[in-house]
């Protein structure tokens, strides 16, 4: 059984599921039997039962001419939903193309279709229904055409987006390259990776059609008598709502139902269709995580350090119910004006580790300490407990420089502002104070023209200057600590060089210590003087950055990752040593690896032997 | 891709000429373009019904040669192009002709009949955003990080509920319940404050829920975004997070699809004006329809059309002033 | 088999009218047949550009670029045909497979379409099973891995696939593209050496674009530095990093952080 399925069956099998499979298989079944069971019955006009109140015999009532409320309603849900269909799989189908057409034509025909397309959707498409209905004339079948050609537009606009979006993937270049002509790859892999949005849009729409088609009925630019859809009896019924209230009560009801069913079929499609990244945390966990993991053991705090971790586990909810670690009871210290250097591959839960000390992390992820203190005084370490209160200690003494600085200012506010709010937050200053310090600050960052510079937005800055804003931020008050995670992964090597002077001036003039976390043993052994690594979660060395340059790392990790970094002066023409992907260095198991890493002739060359040998001894 | 990126955001620095006049000034041009398609798609409507418009002009009843002389008076005689550059001199000198039935110009009957439209709409707006941001923003901010499932799940239901309500059944339900049953407020018209209470809130009901839905997912993105950890990391009161922080980075997704609401709302006006009897456009012209008065029915949607448009523009304005970003993307 | 891949004084713009920006201004540089070309520069410096006018995925606006005598730039027919004999490795591991396909699939499409540029029928569907089995094995990878989807594998894997599905098509150039700037250090290496191997192997050319000097050091035979999409120096490796004679790689060289 494919994961497709299981997921399918799972939904189908969820409360919403099977209301939803209900509802779906009632309107289907009403639709083919009602009017072959009822027709007769609900065309009898009772002239003796004209507007009657519910009775045992009709209940809901009789209509103005007589005739049975509740069998009328049943029965006109055969021509309601068909053509609410028929509406939509036409619309449906000319949008999909329309919304293909441009990226397969490409240049002027593929504009020109696109600035149509964009026109068509500034009118809102019951306009378009009244106006297509009115060339059309009024008619079922006119109805259906006009709601059909309403929603091209809007269908077609949103085809294209998410095509347009899924054709600047790599895979579409690669299928270019290859040479696949443009028609095909659009049909080979666009289309399929844009169905499951447009089949779930399908389902909303044709509620939606649903719904305009009762709107036109009503106004009497749809089905005309003696024909009846739900939205006729309304038409027939609202002038009557005095007498028998029932009458544009039923039907509307029916709408609202009928309506109600496709929007769950959409979202049960939705569900069915894209994998879930969200996890549902059980109950029992939910509550597990106020509580902390860890016993506290305060005693075994350094307290002259600025900070000190005492065995922090961090774990996250996994698929099993079960917790799964990411951090697994780490303890270090930072002693005052030092610079540590954090390294580990990703998923080694080093920029986790930062985030806890942070007080970032946030639900469903559950942290814990033994203890910690920064700064002299103890720091709680829980999910979400520090976040978003008013903390003035934290707001002075503590500063955070993240990776991307494009995602991590935000994008609607100006940078300066960004920069004074913590002056504003924890210092007391007026709003004037604050941004004659944040323009010093930025000045001491050397962003060039800082006047100017304080009033523009994220996206006119550069990517250096961004990072260097980031900087002034925390500079504000006064740090004793900067947590800086990965702060130049994202800048080219001339700016990450910058930012790295930077942040060795700023530990200079104000012994500001630095916790840096990064990916590049380089970079990290070029500004720290201590460096943590870090493997699956745990520390696994605690290392002086002169011994590890100098090759005295002891855990075969370190050694082995060391091996792979190249430098300047790696041996030219020689196979690069790299770590196979089985390969396991928790404790005691390194040597283990070796041999099954040699017995993989690809591996043995790509690792070279005498790393692994060395790591391993 | 990234490269290309970084690329095209070069591109966009070193582009001469203000990036924020240049989106205008293509955002009139597609505006101008539009009310070109708006205005020959109401000069075709004409042309394209069946039946004869010079006969429905002068009467089922008239003889062959009344129903000539009309079609000469009404320029119907003429080749295809002279009326349609006829058409968009009367467009521009709101001459849209006279109207079969009443006789009158049905210019007059626009400048008459359209405030009561427009204040409907305007209004029934107004209600939705007030109702729609706070709300949806307050519900975001409950249900973050899968907290609170309860209140999810009702809030998700009672929302996708009333979402699916069309404004047309909600009228009839708010006059069933509060002019029939209890007769609080007026069934029909546009008189008093009062009168004013139902059809506004028949309009709004659908587009409210629907907002509120989009407020709250979009809550939930902003809060996940970098900058928001970002902020979270200089201590700040949830108050202040959610005011400074979240609040700026919703308003352009939430004007964006206002702008789409309101002109689904103009249209709405149309069913909601039948059922409350309200003296606007949109009674006026499903008349028109069925009595074939095609000057006023080519009037009022053009009207239709041309107030939408508008409506676009100005929210695209809005939000390049709001969030100037979404103007260096168009660019 | 390879074939020498010539730009000529090729410049690429973006927009229009007064808003035009040159992402590439005149760039003249050969890929020789065999060599391993590194092409240096910071974001922005036009090398990703360039390659992906070479492969037809941006059209040079002036210059041309030459797969031996054929223009294979702004090229239709014949000659487009002959341009996917330069064939592209991505930079994103997530992205560079179709989700909805599973490794052989992907690998199979870069096959058949080889056949179809050669002017031959195209294997059967049971031999281009075994070949592309074939191909995963070269990559140090089971050839059982062609059933699986694209998600199921790690980053390190799915570049290995890219270089598989490259070859595939039997190029005379690959032009690899930050191909492990996406990776862990620790695989960036069988990424590279497999690389290396192959191309040794099967003799084509490599233009690999990347902003790692220390990688380009290792694995290159000459480098070619490029700045604001112009190009500053090209030379043989050691000569351009160990002497540089322009200021710019100078100071692109003291920026790498040593350890």
């Amino acid at each position: 059984m494919s994961r497709t399925t299981r997921r399918v069956l799972a939904v189908l099998r969820s409360p919403v599921g099977i209301l939803a499979v209900v509802a779906c298989l009632t309107l289907a079944f009403l639709a083919i039997f009602a009017p072959i069971v009822w027709g007769a019955a609900a065309a009898v006009t009772d002239t003796e039962q004209l507007s009657q109140p519910p009775s045992a015999e009709h209940v809901f009532g009789t209509d103005g001419s007589g005739r049975d409320i509740l069998l009328r309603t049943l029965v006109a849900t055969r021509l309601s939903v068909v053509m609410a269909l028929t509406a939509t799989l036409a619309g449906v189908v000319c949008g999909v193309v329309l919304g293909l057409l441009p990226l397969m034509l490409g240049g002027r025909a593929g504009r020109l279709i696109v600035a149509a397309i964009n026109i068509g959707v500034a009118f809102p498409s019951l306009l378009l229904a009244i106006a297509f209905s009115v060339i059309l004339g009024q008619s079922g079948t006119a109805a259906t055409l006009a709601i059909a050609i309403a929603m091209i537009p809007s269908y077609g606009r949103l085809t294209h987006n998410l095509a347009a979006s899924v054709w600047g993937r790599d895979f579409v270049s690669a299928a270019r390259v290859l040479g696949v002509p443009d028609w095909r790859t659009v049909l080979r892999h666009v289309l399929p990776n844009v169905r499951d949005p447009l089949l779930v849009n399908a389902a909303i729409t044709a509620g939606t059609a649903l719904l305009a088609f009762a709107g036109l009925s009503f106004l009497g630019l749809g089905i005309q008598v003696p024909e009846y859809d739900w939205g006729r009896m309304l038409n027939e019924g609202v002038t009557r709502i005095f007498v028998t209230p029932a009458a544009a009560l039923v039907p509307g009801a029916a709408i609202i139902l009928a309506g109600l069913t496709f929007v769950l079929l959409g979202e049960v499609l939705g569900q069915a269709l894209t994998p879930s990244t969200r996890r549902r945390v059980p109950r029992a966990m939910r509550r597990a995580q106020r509580t902390s993991e860890a016993p506290a053991d305060a005693t075994a705090v350094d307290e002259d350090a600025v900070l000190s971790v005492r065995d922090l586990h961090v774990s996250a909810p996994g698929a099993d119910g079960q917790w799964q670690p990411l951090v697994h009871g780490i303890s270090f210290d930072v002693a005052r004006g030092e610079i540590v250097g954090v390294v580990g591959e990703s998923g080694s839960g080093k920029s986790v580790t930062l985030m806890a000390i942070a007080g970032l992390l946030d639900a469903p992820l559950r942290v814990g300490a033994a203890g910690a203190r920064f700064d002299g005084e103890p720091l709680a370490m829980t999910t979400d407990a520090r976040a978003s209160s008013v903390d003035h200690r934290l707001g002075q003494r503590l500063a955070i420089v993240f990776q991307d600085p494009m995602s991590s200012l935000n994008p609607a506010l100006s940078v300066g502002s960004q920069v004074a709010e913590p002056g504003i937050l924890h210092l007391g200053m007026s709003r004037s104070e604050a941004k004659a310090a944040a323009i010093e600050r930025l000045r001491a960052v050397r962003i060039p023209d800082a006047e100017r510079r304080y009033g523009q937005y994220p996206h006119e800055y550069s990517g250096g200057m961004r990072q260097r804003a980031m900087i002034a931020t925390g500079l504000m008050g006064t740090p004793a600590l900067i947590l800086a995670d990965e702060p130049t992964t994202a800048l080219d090597v001339t700016v990450q060089a910058e930012i790295l002077a930077q942040l060795r001036q700023v530990n200079e003039e104000h012994g500001t210590s630095i916790v840096l976390v990064s990916h590049d043993i380089a970079v990290v052994t070029s500004l720290c003087s201590r460096v943590l690594v870090m493997y699956r979660g745990r520390l696994v060395e605690d290392v002086r950055s002169s011994d590890l340059k100098a090759g005295r790392a002891t855990h075969p990790y370190t050694r082995a990752l060391l091996a792979t970094v190249p430098t300047m002066s790696t041996p030219r023409g020689e196979p690069m040593a790299s770590i196979p992907d089985d390969a396991d260095f928790t404790a005691g198991a390194a040597e283990v690896e070796v041999v099954r890493a040699a017995d993989d002739p690809a591996l043995v060359e790509t690792f070279g032997e005498t790393a692994l040998a060395e790591g391993a001894s | 891709m990234a490269s290309t990126t970084t690329v095209l955001a070069l591109a966009a620095q070193q582009r001469r000429g203000n990036p924020w006049l240049r989106y205008l000034g293509r955002r009139a041009m597609y505006f101008v373009a539009s009310l070109v398609v708006l205005v020959t798609l109401a000069f075709l409507l004409v042309q394209l019904i069946p039946g004869d418009p010079a006969r429905a002009s002068a009467g089922e009843l008239a003889t062959p040669e009344a129903v000539e002389a009309r079609r000469i008076e009404l320029g119907l005689d003429q080749p295809l192009v002279v009326q349609y550059l006829r058409f968009w001199g009367g467009v521009l000198t709101g001459n849209l002709g006279d109207s079969f039935t009443s006789r009158t110009p049905v210019i007059d009957v626009l400048t008459t009949r359209a405030p009561a439209t427009l204040e409907l709409a305007l209004l029934a707006v107004a209600v939705v955003l007030v109702v729609a941001i706070p709300v949806g923003l307050a519900f975001g901010a409950l249900t973050r990080g899968q907290r609170r499932p309860g209140t999810e799940a009702g809030f998700t239901s009672i929302s996708a509920v009333v979402a699916v309500i069309p404004e047309f059944l909600a009228g009839i339900v708010l006059v069933y319940l509060f002019a029939v049953n209890v007769q609080w407020l007026p069934v029909a018209g546009r008189s008093d404050a009062a009168s004013y209470v139902l059809p506004v809130i028949a309009l709004a009901l659908g587009p409210t829920a629907a907002l509120t839905r989009i407020v709250r997912a979009e809550t939930h993105t902003v809060l996940e975004q970098d900058y928001i950890r970002t902020a979270r990391s200089r201590r700040m009161s949830a108050a202040r997070l959610y005011r400074r922080h979240v609040l700026p980075n919703l308003l352009t997704s939430t004007l964006t699809i206002s702008g789409l609401l309101l002109g689904g709302m103009i249209a709405g006006t149309v069913l909601v004006e039948n059922i409350f009897a309200w003296p606007g456009l949109g009674s006026t012209i499903v008349s028109s329809i069925q009595g074939q008065d095609f000057p006023l029915v080519q009037a009022i949607i053009l009207f239709y059309g041309a107030a939408v448009l508008l409506i676009n523009l100005v929210v695209d304005v809005i939000l390049i002033v709001v969030d100037p970003r979404t103007a260096l993307d168009a660019a | 088999m390879s074939m020498p891949l010539t730009f000529e004084t090729v410049t690429i713009t973006f927009g229009h009218g007064s808003s035009t920006f040159a992402a590439v201004r005149g760039v003249d540089l050969t890929v020789q047949p065999g060599e391993m070309l590194g092409l240096v520069g910071e974001s922005g410096s036009g090398k990703s550009t360039l390659a992906r006018a070479a492969v037809g995925l941006q059209e040079p606006s002036a210059g041309r670029i030459l797969l031996g005598d054929t223009v294979i730039s702004r090229a239709r027919g014949a000659a487009a045909r002959e341009r996917r004999r330069v064939q592209m490795i991505f930079q994103d591991p997530q992205s560079c497979f179709d989700p909805r396909r599973t490794i052989g699939q992907s690998i199979d499409e870069a096959l058949v379409q080889a056949a179809r540029r050669e002017g031959v029928a195209a294997a059967g569907a049971r031999a281009r099973r075994a070949e592309a089995g074939e191909l995963l094995q070269a990559v140090a990878l089971p050839a059982a891995m062609a059933d699986r989807m694209p998600t199921e594998l790690s980053g390190g894997q799915r570049q290995r696939v890219a270089v598989a599905r490259a070859i595939a098509a039997r190029p005379s150039v690959v032009l690899a593209d930050e191909i492990t700037s996406a990776l862990d250090v620790s695989v960036q290496g069988a990424v590279l050496n497999l690389l290396r191997d192959l191309q040794r192997e099967l003799g084509f050319s490599v233009l690999f674009i990347s902003h790692n000097l220390a990688v380009v050091r290792v694995v290159c035979d000459r480098v070619a530095v490029m700045r604001h999409g112009a190009l500053v120096e090209v030379g043989d490796t050691l000569q351009v990093l160990e002497q540089p004679s322009q200021a710019y790689t100078s100071e692109l060289i003291a920026a790498v952080p040593t350890l």
